[in-house]
C-alpha cells in the first residue's frame, strides 16, 4: 500500500517535470522559429526594397519583383499561399512581409499613394521564376 | 526517505537552473546574432530629399505645408512620426515637419535614435531652397498568432 503512494507521488512528480521541461521548450522553439531559413533577415530586407520602390514611383507605375527566394522560405516554413507573404495597408501607407508564422516585418512608404492590383504569379515552367506585380495609383479621398 | 526526497529536490532546482540558463543563452545568443537590422534610414532620407527637391523644382510658388504634401504626394503623418524635413528658403525657414533638428543629423553617427540626414540646394530665379531631410525609421517586427 504505501509502496503504491510512493509510486503514484513520484509518478506525479515526474509528470509535472516533464510538462514543465514541455511548456518551457515550446515557448523557447516559438521564439526562435521565424529565424529558420533567416526569414527574418529577408522579410526586412523585402520589406525596405519594396517601400523604397514605392518612395520612388509615381501613378500609373507597374512594379514587377521577383520573389523566387522568399517563396521558397515562406514554403518551407509552411506558409500556403503566396498572397500571405504581402500585405499592403493603403490607409496606414504601409507594407509588410510574413514569411514565417509567427512575425511579420513592416515598413512605412511616405508617397502618398495606393497600391492595387497586386498579384503574385506562380511560375510555370523551368525558366519561369515565381514574381509579384502591383500597380501604384493616386491615392483615394 | 527525507534523503531521497532532498534528491528529489535538488534535482528539480538544477533541472530548472539548467533550462534557465539554456533559455537565456539561446534568447542572448538570438538578439547579438540578429539585433542589428540593415540600416536604411540613409536611403530613405535621401530618397525623401529626391521626392521634395523635384517637386520644388516645378512647383517653385508652393507656400504652405498643405500645399507642400498634395503637390509633392507626400503622407503627412508618416512624416511627422518617422521623417523630419527642415526647408529653407532664401536662408530663412520655410517649413519644419516632424520631429528633431539639424543638430540631431550632425549626431547621428553618436546616437542611432537620431536620424541620419542627407542636404541638398536648389536654385531657381525666385528663390533657393535649402532641403535637408531625415529618417528615424526602423523596421517595425509584429507578433502574427
Amino acid at each position: 500500500m504505501e509502496k503504491k503512494a510512493q509510486i503514484s507521488e513520484n509518478l506525479q512528480k515526474n509528470l509535472t517535470l516533464i510538462v514543465v521541461v514541455v511548456i518551457f521548450a515550446s515557448m523557447l522553439s516559438f521564439y526562435i522559429a521565424d529565424t529558420k531559413n533567416a526569414a527574418e533577415t529577408w522579410s526586412e530586407y523585402y520589406s525596405k526594397e519594396i517601400s523604397g520602390m514605392i518612395n520612388l514611383a509615381s501613378p500609373g507605375d507597374i512594379i514587377e519583383i521577383e520573389i523566387e527566394e522568399i517563396s521558397k522560405i515562406a514554403r518551407n516554413n509552411r506558409l500556403s499561399t503566396l498572397s500571405e507573404i504581402f500585405d499592403f495597408n493603403n490607409e496606414k501607407n504601409e507594407i509588410c512581409i510574413k514569411l514565417s508564422r509567427n512575425i511579420k516585418s513592416c515598413n512605412y512608404y511616405f508617397n502618398n499613394v495606393d497600391i492595387t492590383e497586386i498579384n503574385p504569379k506562380l511560375s510555370i515552367g523551368r525558366n519561369e521564376k515565381n514574381s509579384l506585380s502591383f500597380k501604384v495609383v493616386e491615392k483615394l479621398k | 526517505m527525507k534523503k531521497a526526497q532532498t534528491g528529489d529536490f535538488v534535482f528539480s532546482i538544477t533541472l530548472i537552473l539548467m533550462m534557465t540558463i539554456a533559455g537565456i543563452s539561446l534568447i542572448g545568443g538570438k538578439y547579438l546574432f540578429f539585433k542589428n537590422e540593415m540600416d536604411y534610414r540613409q536611403t530613405e532620407s535621401s530618397a525623401l530629399n529626391y521626392k521634395i527637391s523635384e517637386c520644388l523644382t516645378k512647383n517653385p510658388e508652393i507656400k504652405t505645408e498643405e500645399e507642400l504634401f498634395s503637390e509633392c504626394a507626400l503622407a503627412k503623418k508618416i512624416l511627422e512620426d518617422n521623417f523630419l524635413i527642415i526647408i529653407e528658403k532664401n536662408n530663412s525657414e520655410f517649413f519644419q515637419i516632424g520631429r528633431g533638428d539639424k543638430t540631431r543629423c550632425l549626431l547621428a553617427d553618436k546616437n542611432e535614435n537620431f536620424p541620419i540626414c542627407t542636404t541638398n540646394t536648389i536654385k531657381s530665379k525666385e528663390a533657393e531652397f535649402r532641403i535637408t531631410t531625415g529618417s528615424y525609421q526602423k523596421i517595425r517586427r509584429v507578433a502574427t498568432i
